[in-house]
């Protein structure tokens, strides 16, 4: 072979490679218009993942799987085609994705009715069989699965009462809370959490705060409540001056930023209203908090 | 400077020949390996005993079917790699004995 034609053999291999690689990316760029955005597919992920935790591939594997792969569709799949030590992703175009989005939805609720579900009719679901080590198709027959299933049965039940009377007790708090004057609750806007013994408002929390501030200026018929809550510790005369603290810093931090004083109530309830028991650190951390109500005017 | 440089060259030797597994293949004969593996492992009585791993093989290569019939070859050859993949897992757990047998 001569030089001419190796030359001509090069420059075509050359434009069919810089050919390629164009393709390769107008086929990119039409897939960065991403019709579904991210935080649809995440919440679809955060739902496969907690299925997964409830035994879901003991309950209900076809499903699962097939919900997996189609997520994983969304995401690109992975290929080691061109590598043995990184992967890359190949993407799918738009209206694939849309389908594979309807697909992985409809295999994850498939997923969900299977572990929740009671297939072999002995009162317990499918994922909760799993956890004790009976088997989810036969109903058990033994005494002692029997009994097992009887003592588990009522603590789902005991801990499904306490779920009831804890959104109970919420729900009157609430009402009790925002029963006063001639205004009503629009919402619970947010929830601000302290540190111990402390009333100062943390950083991270300013942003919800500012928020406020911008939602009450452009309504200015809206009032606030604010009811600072503390934790189990010390004493009760203490803690209500604490928590009475913990509300005043927040009505101080909204009136330098501009809202009227008189638009504020605040209310410090100190020992009481637990969101949750004051076992452990982070308990204590969720209840040492302060609350807000933005209320309109009933008439 | 010896040392270093054989040391590179049999990395990127190394790199090279792992790149090269699946290349050699058209998409079709990918896909159809693909489809053996999974029914090899539809015989080794996966879908009881490993039904997660045979089920994911199952839906890559689905996938990779579909996409391979809209022209989107590279998907397809990546959704039959994945398939050949969880094929073999599932085998591999089929016969670890991973599954309790109690269970059935």
């Amino acid at each position: 072979m001569n030089i001419k034609k190796k030359v001509v053999l090069l420059g075509l291999g050359l434009i069919s490679a810089v050919m390629n690689s164009c393709s390769q990316q107008y086929q990119y760029g039409a897939i960065n218009s991403i019709i579904l955005n991210y935080k649809q597919i995440s919440a679809l992920q955060k739902e496969l993942n907690e299925l997964k935790k409830l035994h879901g591939d003991r309950c209900a594997p076809k499903e699962l799987a097939y919900a997996d792969v189609y997520l994983e569709a969304l995401k690109g799949l992975k290929s080691y085609e061109n590598s043995s030590f990184f992967y890359r992703r190949i993407k799918v175009s738009d209206s694939q994705r849309i389908k594979y989005f309807t697909y992985a939805k409809e295999y994850l609720s498939a997923a969900r009715e299977k572990i929740y579900g009671d297939k072999d009719g002995d009162g317990l679901p499918c994922y909760v069989e799993v956890d004790i080590g009976t088997n989810p198709n036969i109903p058990d027959t033994k005494a002692f699965d029997r009994k097992r299933i009887e003592a588990i049965k009522r603590k789902l039940l005991a801990k499904n009462l306490n779920k009831r009377k804890k959104i109970n007790n919420e729900k009157s708090n609430i009402s009790e809370n925002y029963d006063t004057g001639n205004y009503k609750p629009l919402k619970l806007t947010a929830r601000i959490h302290f540190d111990l013994n402390k009333a100062t408002i943390k950083r991270s929390y300013l942003p919800y705060l500012n928020v406020i501030i911008r939602y009450l200026k452009a309504h200015p018929e809206l009032k606030i409540k604010i009811i600072g809550y503390t934790d189990n510790i010390g004493s009760k005369k203490y803690n209500d001056r604490l928590a009475y603290k913990r509300a005043l810093a927040i009505k101080n931090y909204l009136v330098n930023h501009g809202i009227n004083s008189s638009r504020i109530v605040i209310v410090g309830k100190g020992k009481t209203n637990y969101l949750v028991e004051n076992n452990t650190e982070i308990d204590r951390f969720t209840n040492r908090r302060a609350e807000f109500f933005v209320m309109r005017a009933t008439d | 400077m010896r040392k270093t440089l054989s040391i590179l060259m049999l990395v990127i030797l190394f790199k090279v020949s792992f790149a090269e597994s699946f290349s050699g293949i058209t998409t079709t004969e990918l896909l159809d390996q693909a489809q053996q593996s999974l029914k090899e492992a539809f015989e080794a009585g996966c879908p009881e005993f490993a039904p997660y791993e045979y089920y994911k093989a199952e839906a890559y290569y689905q996938l990779a079917k579909e996409e391979a019939s809209l022209l989107n070859l590279e998907a397809g050859r990546a959704g039959a790699e994945n398939s050949i993949k969880w094929s073999l897992r599932a085998v591999m757990k089929r016969y670890d004995g991973e599954i309790i047998k109690n269970n059935k």
